[in-house]
């Protein structure tokens, strides 16, 4: 044993002794730290920053490159830069135009800045043969050749154009002879955003060997080359991210591709399925973009633009190429689906065709970018565009924005037993009285809650037809007076339908359900062991279900409706030996939520954009995102545009392995908290399709609701009604977001060190309020 | 439980040091805000043993993709120090390079020396120890780079002349001693010492290899030539090897996930110490962390962690197949661990190092381990209580609580939380107290009704003898027991006792009823079933709650026609004299002893604990015994045949029901594939129609 403690004295202090080398070593290394080492004692380090050095601490400011370059500042163009003509001018910028390549410029007026749609001169570094066109053309076409899989990409060069100019921009016809292809398209200026539309009815298909697959609108505008610019470019994934636009290093391979409104079921095949065990899907699936919306912003020149599609968004996908990916330059740009290839299977194992789609998906594009400069040019300023946006066009109608703390409760699920199904019951009407009463008690009085596996047979006895509870809960009569005595409460009570999925082990799925474009059916797999497998029911078919459904529903005077699955899902579908695109089907369900909505109020799951302006909640809304390899920065963008015209609750607090991080995220976008209530233990659960509960029984959760409830409704007591007009993240961890009713909220996610800014002091993992 | 004196010292230097480390760490780390919902799920097990979803136990914060200016290509290992510099195999660029946790470039080894380095290992004083599978050499360099050794193959005779020396992989315990994972080389881990310019010592830790019941049909069938040419059943290399701090050697081996070779923690006898409960089939690297937990990382992408039994905490991870996330990996070749419990994972692909850094609720798991392998069961209630609280069905926690209130003497919730984590011993030792005190409360009680008892059935009889009081009530039973059907219901009882004068009954004295049979076969269905749901905990097969009753039906019923109807044919065919009525009857009343004793099992079951289990096994043995016996004896009577025949008779009839089975199986087959065809007919035709 002698022995053994000299060696581990010996142990000991080589430790320390090579603690105090790091810790004298490594102090000045510290990127962005202006000051001192760590001390060796276990005291919290103390590191004080001024906010006006900024310029050094904002993440993104990383890749500042303090000095322009050459050809970016124009401050006398005298009507032509580049090549392009000056066309359109409004208050604060201008559009130069060049037909050859019917690309524009676009100019600050006060900065002199521009933005370019097309690469001046030779292309420099690598760039794959084939992706020219990208590059030296305003707008790219994805044509279909026979069923070739990969699309002739054509820019338009080879067209012969009509170029007609208007006071505010230009209208051209394109037409190639080659291909028989053609389509007419308008770009017009208007204050500060710049309107591209391609009707859908001007498009020509002449040839029946060619047709159009994808169109680019404006690749490359706002485009940089490797590392040359400072900036960012901005993807809608989950709540906003951003990939810089440095030097990237030749790390990425491939770019970032993702469907608006999330991938197409009906067509496109599912991405290899990571199994673990065979037999556990082990991969989550990334968030669905929810707002059609993408960025690009040069803060070197203080310019930058929200691009918005305004029509066109159900078939469309947002592409966003780092340097290195095929080309060394950043662009960003929306690509429209007209037309897929796609495989036909023949047998039932093995055999397939390639198939050409044959009826083209029918939509207007319309994309607006809406500049910003100066002080605006920055994520912030592109979600407050984003905001003017929604409200101006009608997009959102702003609620009040009160503080609630979401509780949803589960009813029950099903479990194989004996030779039948038999329910489990994890929280009853009276369960739900109990808990409400409780809560009352300990002043937790703001409350909206979702009932989810209320019907009869409980969550998975899908679709709901007519408003049925299951007698374990209680029955229908007794959930009836429970929301009669929430109303009286003035607790929002809602009951939760999943108007997409039919269970077919429960009902009849034989007809009426979504068929892939292959006309085979589809199921979705669950991967759990009581109910393997759902299917989709038609969107016609959904319609008339929602519509019967809510006359059962108002017979009995419930009015308040969490509506889940269609809010978060478009797909082409064939029915009846007819062909429907993702077009069709957004409009039936728009059609179908906008006919209740005068008779019931609708909350809705992780809604996508076009159906905001019938839903009175956001609910499980992203915080984070889907962590792409491109990702360099997460940003809060959507939270900055709604918050203070909708209410938004985040997803399941229970679920999260982080909670002290999860509450200052709160904290930081203004998201109200979820929890997820089950008044019997989960492990209770296990058996069922419902086996990924795993933590959500009330007596362990009340401390936490309560905490979360007191702390967070005294911040948006002075965040009430207030939007958000200013959003910053610095390296060391501080953010600070700014209220237009002056209110400052700043956060240090930093775990070690309390930090100090604008005199106040913020702890470790905390908060603290500011401003008036 | 054998608290662990000497490691309490060490522990407790290592988590001092991890705190000082930690807050350098966090100072050092840019604080990147990553959210717990990661692109790959978490999974723990259950007290069966299976796979439950968790909270996330460690996100993904940042990745290594270049060490200074330099990239790594194809690299192969990867090591961390205690003083956290990262040591990276670069084999495509035939160099080592050292970075630190940032990606800064520290130091590059072996340019100009290496030809192909596959595995590294740094010893405590920063000698660097090359496994160079290209030059077929380990290269030792000491920290400035300089070569100071070099071994290559031994020449000692136990090596093996045909053997090339070719080193993949390797780890050297605090004396210097090498374990080197020779590719091609099955027989196991090359132990050299340094002594006398590298000294063989021996093959250390070979794999066992499992001898399949085919092949021992094939070696007594086979002739010698063709048993050359089949591959030969060879010990599997293990794939990927480490060596922890007290000198026990870990190994993981692919394709080892069912035989046990899978994950191996080895002591100096090369002895295997642990069964990890779920082992990857493809796992690619193993490393210790620093409550002695083993972490093991597959080339598919999932990352494991156990206690140091081998019990599994979490998996995570997943393959990265074009989805572009964080936390993928394409092939994942090494694994290993820095003092605050970040994992740090090398993709060959990729060419990248993913750091993930442990969740809150995995830094109360980790706090719970430490506390309980420390000894402080009393301490380690509370995170452990926190973790049951986050996820219930967490089992490690379950158990590790379990043992905690054992420790306590609180017998009652300690059987709760085995019960509760499945663990079959832990609960037989907390039963085992239980009962204890609850006899040493109640034998007095338990002694006075028995004597009660029995005084009072004495009395009974007393009384009868002389008043014949009871004789009304014994005439009606009397009455009722020779009703046909009860009779031959009794008859049962007389059979299992009289075999041979019973089967004569059923033959001569039609004692065989169908409805007799019947009866005895809901009977035997219903103790069947008792027995499966309702045995004691400590011998249940079936989870708690759950039942699968209409299979279990199915499957009896079944078997058992089955099995009757081939035995009446091959007796039939034998010139057996019995008739499927006899033979049925026969057979139920054979089954007569399973009735009445398993019930008695059954409640035997539910008070005894593993020390009593052989009263049950021997029970069970004499049971089935008896029965066996009977029915032979049932056979060979009612037939008419000689012990000869009915040995014959019993042997075919098996054969013959297997060969039933086969037929209905291929029935089945033929079956789906014609309903396959005319399915895809008419989806073919639909889709031309349209």
């Amino acid at each position: 044993m002698n022995n053994y403690g000299t060696v581990l004295l010996k142990k000991a202090c080589v430790c320390l002794a090579i603690l105090i080398g790091m810790g004298a070593i490594l102090s000045p290394v510290q990127a962005g730290a202006e000051e001192s080492s760590t001390g060796l004692e276990e005291e919290k380090h103390e590191e004080r920053y001024k906010i006006d050095d900024e310029s050094k601490l904002l993440n993104y400011q990383t890749v500042v490159n303090d000095k322009v370059p050459e050809g970016v500042i124009f401050k006398n163009p005298n009507g032509t830069i580049k090549g392009h003509s000056l066309i359109a001018e409004s208050d604060n910028y201008e559009m130069y135009f060049m037909e050859e390549s019917l690309s524009i410029i676009i100019r600050d007026k006060n900065t002199g800045a521009i933005m370019e749609s097309i690469v001046e001169g030779d292309v420099q570094g690598n760039a794959i043969a084939g992706w020219q066109s990208y590059l030296k053309s305003g707008i790219v076409l994805g044509l279909l050749k026979g069923i070739n899989l990969s699309p002739t990409i054509v820019g338009v060069e080879k067209a012969t154009k009509e170029v007609q100019l208007l006071d505010d921009g230009f209208y051209a016809k394109l037409y190639y002879d080659e291909y028989g292809i053609g389509y007419d398209i308008r770009v017009t200026l208007s204050d500060d955003q710049v309107i591209v539309e391609i009707p859908s009815d001007s498009i020509i298909e002449d040839n029946d060997e060619y047709k159009i697959g994808e169109i680019y609108v404006f690749p490359f505008m706002g485009h940089t080359y490797l590392g040359e610019r400072s900036g960012y470019m901005f993807i809608p994934d989950g709540n906003g991210a951003l990939i810089y636009i440095n030097d990237k290093k030749g790390r990425f391979s491939s770019n970032f591709s993702q469907y608006v409104y999330g991938r197409n079921i009906g067509i496109d095949e599912q991405s290899a399925l990571s199994l673990f065990m065979d037999r556990y899907q082990s991969v989550n699936e990334a968030e669905n973009i929810m707002a059609p919306v993408f960025g690009m912003v040069h803060t070197d020149s203080r310019m930058g633009y929200l691009g918005i599609i305004d029509s066109g968004d159900y078939s469309a996908k947002i592409e966003a190429y780092p340097n290195g990916a095929y080309t060394d330059y950043n662009w960003i740009c929306p690509k429209f689906i007209l037309r897929q290839v796609y495989t036909q299977p023949t047998g039932k194992r093995e055999g397939h065709v390639i198939v050409r789609q044959e009826k083209r998906n029918e939509f207007d594009i319309r994309v607006r970018y809406c500049f910003v400069s100066g002080e605006n040019a920055n994520y912030v300023g592109l979600a407050l565009k984003y905001r003017d946006f929604l409200l101006q066009h009608k997009q959102i109608a702003p609620k009040e924005d009160d503080f609630k703390i979401r509780l949803d409760f589960f009813g029950i699920d099903k479990e194989n037993w004996l030779i039948f199904k038999r329910n489990v019951a994890m929280t009853t009407v009276d369960n739900i009285r109990e808990i409400y009463g409780e809560l009352r008690d300990a002043g937790v009085t703001d409350i909206i809650s979702a009932y989810k596996g209320w019907q009869h047979n409980g969550i998975h006895a899908l679709p709901i037809e007519k408003y049925k509870a299951d007698s374990d809960i209680g029955g229908t009569g007794e959930l009836t007076k429970l929301i009669k005595e929430c109303e009286e409460v003035g607790i929002d009570f809602y009951l939760a339908q999943d108007s997409l999925r039919i269970n077919p082990a429960l009902k009849n799925a034989a007809f009426n359900v979504v068929k892939q474009i292959t006309k085979r059916v589809y199921e979705e797999e669950t991967f759990k062991d009581v109910f393997q497998k759902f299917r989709y029911i038609t969107p016609g078919r959904t319609k008339e279900i929602m519509d019967r459904a809510a006359k059962s529903y108002e017979k009995s005077g419930v009015r308040n409706i969490l509506l889940t699955g269609i809010t978060n899902i478009l797909f082409t579908y064939t029915h009846k030996g007819n062909f429907y695109s993702r077009v069709d089907t957004a409009n039936t369900y728009e059609s179908a939520v906008a006919d209740l909505s005068g008779k019931l109020n609708f909350i809705m799951e992780k809604p996508f954009a076009y159906l905001w302006k019938y839903t009175n909640a956001i609910v499980d809304m992203p915080i984070d995102t889907s962590d792409y390899i491109f990702t360099d920065e997460e940003v809060p963008f959507l939270s900055i545009a709604l918050k203070g015209i909708m209410p938004m609750y985040s997803e399941y607090v229970n679920f999260e392995a982080n909670q002290e991080e999860f509450f200052l995220k709160l904290v930081e976008t203004g998201v109200f908290p979820s929890f997820y209530i089950t008044y019997e233990d989960p492990a209770k659960l296990q058996y069922t399709n419902s086996s990924d509960i795993y933590s959500s029984k009330y007596s362990i959760y009340k401390d936490d609701i309560v905490r979360y409830y007191t702390k967070l409704k005294e911040i948006n007591e002075l965040t009430k009604g207030a939007k958000i007009t200013d959003h910053r993240q610095y390296a060391n961890g501080l953010t600070i977001v700014t209220y237009d009713n002056g209110i400052k909220i700043y956060l240090n996610y930093n775990t070690d060190n309390a930090l100090e800014a604008d005199g106040l002091v913020i702890e470790p993992m905390s908060y603290k309020v500011g401003g008036n | 439980m054998k608290p662990l004196k000497n490691g309490i010292f060490s522990k407790s230097i290592a988590f001092i040091t991890g705190i000082l480390i930690s807050l350098i760490i966090y100072f050092l780390f840019t604080p990147i805000k990553v959210m717990a919902d990661t692109p790959y799920k978490t999974f723990t097990l259950d007290g069966y043993g299976r796979i439950v979803e968790t909270q996330t136990a460690y996100i993904p914060v940042t990745s290594i993709t270049k060490v200074g200016e330099l990239s790594f290509k194809n690299a192969s290992d990867m090591k961390i120090t205690d003083d956290e510099e990262i040591y990276i195999a670069d084999t495509g660029g035939k160099r080592i390079l050292v970075s630190d946790i940032n990606g800064n470039l520290l130091r590059v080894y072996g340019e100009g020396i290496l030809t192909e380095p596959t595995g590294i290992f740094v010893t405590e004083d920063k000698y660097l120890y090359v496994a160079d599978k290209g030059a077929q050499k380990i290269i030792v360099m000491n920290p400035e780079g300089d070569v100071v050794k070099e071994y290559t193959k031994p020449d000692h005779p136990l090596y093996g002349a045909g053997v090339e020396f070719k080193p993949q992989k390797l780890a050297v315990d605090s004396k210097g001693i090498m374990y080197i994972l020779c590719e091609g080389n099955t027989n196991g881990i090359v132990q050299i010492s340094p002594t006398d310019g590298g000294t063989f010592l021996g093959y250390y830790g070979t794999n066992i290899t499992s001898v399949t019941f085919l092949d021992i049909f094939r070696r007594a069938i086979l002739t010698d030539e063709q048993l050359a040419k089949l591959p030969k059943n060879l010990p599997k290399t293990p794939k990927n090897l480490f060596i922890d701090e007290k000198g026990l050697v870990y190994t993981v081996t692919q394709g080892g996930a069912k035989d046990g070779t899978g994950l191996r923690k080895l002591n100096v006898a090369g002895n295997n110490l642990i069964t990890p409960d779920l082992v990857d089939p493809l796992p690619s690297a193993v490393s210790v962390g620093n409550y002695e937990n083993i972490y093991v990382v597959s080339e598919q992408g999932y990352v494991y962690e156990y206690n140091k039994d081998g019990s599994l905490l979490f998996v995570f991870g997943g393959k990265d197949s074009g989805r572009l996330r964080i936390g993928l990996f394409q092939k994942a070749v090494a694994i290993d661990v820095d003092k605050s419990d970040n994992i740090y994972v090398l993709d060959q692909e990729k060419n990248e190092i993913q750091v993930f850094k442990p969740t809150e609720f995995t830094d109360l798991v980790h706090e719970a381990l430490y506390l309980y392998q420390s000894g402080r069961y009393e301490k380690s209630k509370e995170p452990l209580q926190e973790v049951i609280q986050m996820n219930s069905l967490f089992d490690y926690a379950n158990q590790a609580m379990g043992q905690a209130y054992l420790q306590e003497e609180n017998y009652q919730v300690a059987m709760k939380y085995f019960r509760m984590a499945k663990d079959k011993t832990g609960y037989s030792d907390a039963f085992w107290e239980v009962r204890n005190i609850w006899l040493q409360d109640n034998l007095v009680k338990v002694f006075l009704i028995v004597v009660a008892v029995i005084v009072s059935w004495k009395l009974t009889k007393y009384i009868q003898k002389r008043n014949q009081l009871f004789n009304p009530i014994i005439r009606r039973v009397e009455a009722f027991k020779n009703k046909p059907l009860i009779s031959k219901l009794n008859y049962t009882w007389y059979f299992i006792r009289h075999p041979i004068d019973g089967s004569y009954g059923i033959k001569m004295e039609n004692k065989a009823s169908y409805l007799c049979a019947n009866i005895l076969l809901i009977l035997f269905i219903v103790v069947f079933l008792i027995n499966k749901y309702g045995v004691g905990f400590i011998i249940k097969t079936v989870p708690d709650g759950r039942y699968d009753i209409f299979a279990d039906i199915g499957g009896i019923v079944s078997a058992f026609l089955l099995l009757t109807s081939c035995s009446y044919l091959v007796c039939t065919i034998n010139d057996g004299e019995a008739t499927f009525k006899q033979l049925y009857s026969a057979y139920m009343y054979a089954l007569g002893p399973y009735l009445i004793i398993k019930i008695a099992i059954v409640l035997l079951s539910n008070v005894i604990t593993f020390n009593e289990i052989f009263l049950v096994q021997f029970s069970n043995f004499c049971l089935y015994s008896w029965i066996g016996v009977l029915l032979f004896l049932a056979i060979k009577e009612v037939n008419d045949y000689s012990v000869k025949e009915t040995a014959k008779v019993i042997f075919l009839t098996i054969f013959f029901a297997l060969i039933v089975v086969l037929l209905i199986f291929v029935l089945y087959v033929l079956t789906t594939q014609v309903y396959d065809f005319i399915e895809s007919i008419i989806r073919e035709a639909v889709y031309r129609i349209e």
